[in-house]
């Protein structure tokens, strides 16, 4: 029996509940994007005023947005549920004093649990990051994935590495804790700061643009927004008073003003850089969580 | 002694292990002589399984050290574990796999382990190689574990305490298993257990811990005859006195009454050690 089908049926359970709920969602997404695209109508160009108008494309359109969430909480708790297992459940359920009596090398033990369940929740994200963007895609006629940052961190990459991230925290607090439960708690809790912070992480460092906003409205790129600002004749950018300031006095300043608004943000052709910059944190703290967790194996008491 | 004692297949020098406020171990000298079986005695927290935890790396010491043949577990991990195979008092193993599994992981983390020594140990028993963990007794569980550290080609077996779920005729057949092992390939086992007959009738020596320290280290030979029964204390210099019995007899080192039974030593020590943790308590 291999390392690798030894760990695989200490956690096969878990395992198949993920790799279920997984295909559940993969084959649901898959559905919807198709239903979505069925009724899409060609003619919505994202941009132009001049779109017809399908009811039933808006009123499916409107779930998009569960699926949002359920592509935020799934990594997490996947990540969550088979991270604390790897050293959490062992120490809990006391196989840990079985297994570390025996292994001669607790990083190599850790490291072959962890490919165990690893492998197979790296597997349903990979397929759940290609179906997060055929709905995003379904759900945003005329745009880019590649160049928006809407739904950012629900979508492509961004759903494996949350998940990756998630379960490294996971078996170190599971390592620490030893307690599946109040372990699972804390790591799947880590994915809430995460998506409450959106993109803030990929978008660490760096500098917002201005961005200018048409007369409709729309800002090109489709962004991130994170201020307001107003141009002024000068081309500086000021604020609402200082610009209300320097209206023509034969002019409605509120409505002068506002013509001239400029959005501070990212802009969403920014969002390889964005993703990439997540990746990269993530995969520190990742790699920091793993290093830290094998540390605490290697000196833990099995109870 | 000093230089000597690192040679021996377990040893401890100075091991102390406090948790919080209390203290485990405090300063323990031990040796444990090679292809002997000693048995490890003590009241519930003496420090037992934290004294066979020490030698697996599974504790690690305030102060001091445990050696195997020479080796800190908590600096050479993989040389010390190679030589010991170490069953717990609580064996837990996977419920959802079979004894076969359990033994295909040993295989796996132990280089050497011989799965037909194991086969043949639960074979003796008569349990199903293929049945689940979930659906097997505490004593075939303990059976397993003890199979799994027969399969193990070790120098020293740690038992902890394994007897406790056991039934007579179970606990009869596992300490033949292991005084068989120990004999025929001159293992060094040590023994941690409550009962002074399984002591007497399959152990070379005994160490009595007690209150984290060792009250006694002897071969069993040595203390038939060593220690006398005295009607009372009275009588007997109190340096002598190890513990008075429950009937009021007296187990010295001097006196004029009968030779003293093992189970009647240790019980004195027992004795005696509950009763420093009162004096220490009220103090």
């Amino acid at each position: 029996m291999s390392a690798l089908r030894i760990a695989w049926r200490v956690s096969r359970l878990e395992s198949l509940m993920v790799l279920g709920a997984g295909l559940v969602l993969l084959a649901a997404s898959i559905l919807f994007a198709l239903l979505l695209n069925g009724v899409n109508p060609g003619c919505i160009d994202v941009g132009s005023e001049q779109g017809c108008f399908d009811r039933r494309y808006f009123d499916l359109a409107y779930y998009a947005e569960g699926f949002q969430v359920a592509y935020w909480v799934f990594p997490g708790a996947a990540g969550a549920l088979l991270g604390v297992l790897v050293a959490g459940r062992e120490v809990e359920t006391g196989t840990a004093q079985f297994s570390w009596s025996l292994a001669l090398s607790r990083s190599r033990w850790l490291l072959e649990r962890s490919i165990a369940t690893v492998l197979p929740l790296l597997g349903i994200l990979v397929c759940l990051a290609v179906t997060s963007q055929l709905v995003w895609a379904a759900a945003h006629p005329g745009l880019s994935p590649e160049a928006s940052l809407s739904g950012f961190g629900a979508r492509g990459a961004s759903v494996i590495v949350r998940g990756i991230f998630v379960y490294c925290v996971a078996v170190l607090v599971g390592a620490i804790i030893g307690r599946v439960l109040p372990a699972f708690l804390v790591a799947a809790a880590v994915i809430v700061p995460l998506t409450l912070f959106g993109v803030g992480l990929g978008t660490l460092g760096m500098t917002p643009q201005a961005l200018e906003v048409s007369s409709s409205g729309r800002i090109s790129g489709d962004p991130l927004v994170l201020d307001e600002r107003y141009r002024a004749p000068d081309g500086a950018l000021v604020s609402w008073e200082e610009m209300a300031a320097l209206a023509p006095p034969d002019v409605d300043a509120g409505e002068w003003v506002y013509d001239h608004r400029v959005a501070i943000g990212i802009s969403g052709t920014r969002y390889p850089e964005v993703l990439l910059r997540e990746i990269a944190w993530l995969g520190a703290f990742s790699a920091a969580s793993s290093i830290v967790a094998l540390g605490v194996v290697r000196r833990r008491r099995p109870r | 002694m000093t230089d000597s004692i690192g040679l021996v297949p377990l040893a401890a020098r100075g091991l102390s292990k406090r948790y919080g406020h209390r203290w485990a171990l405090r300063d323990v000298d031990l040796g444990v002589p090679a292809g002997t079986v000693t048995a490890l005695v003590g009241p519930n927290g003496a420090g037992k399984s934290t004294l066979m935890q020490s030698w697996v790396g599974f504790v690690r010491p305030t102060s001091g050290v445990a050696l195997v043949f020479g080796s800190d577990p908590t600096r050479d991990r993989r040389r010390c574990l190679e030589r010991v195979a170490y069953l717990p008092q609580h064996p837990a193993l996977y419920r959802d796999l079979s004894v076969r599994d359990h033994f295909d992981i040993a295989a796996h983390e132990r280089p050497g382990f011989v799965a037909a020594r194991a086969n043949a140990t639960v074979e003796h028993l008569r349990i199903d190689l293929t049945a689940k963990i979930r659906t097997l007794s505490g004593g075939e569980l303990a059976h397993v574990s003890l199979a799994i550290t027969m399969g193990m080609t070790t120098d020293i077996l740690l038992l902890d305490e394994p007897l406790a779920s056991l039934d007579p005729l179970a606990r009869l057949e596992f300490l033949g298993i292991a005084r068989e092992a120990a004999r025929e390939r001159g293992l060094t086992v040590l023994l941690s257990s409550h009962d002074i007959d399984d002591v007497e009738d399959h152990c070379d020596r005994i160490v009595i811990l007690s209150a984290g320290a060792v009250a006694l280290n002897a071969p069993l030979g040595d203390i038939a005859g060593a220690y006398r029964i005295n009607p009372t204390p009275d009588g007997v210099p109190s340096v002598d006195v190890i513990g008075v019995l429950p009937t009021g007899e007296a187990v010295s080192r001097s006196g004029d009454g009968r030779a003293a039974t093992l189970r009647e030593v240790v019980l004195a020590h027992l004795v005696r050690a509950r009763s420093n943790s009162s004096d220490e308590a009220s103090a």
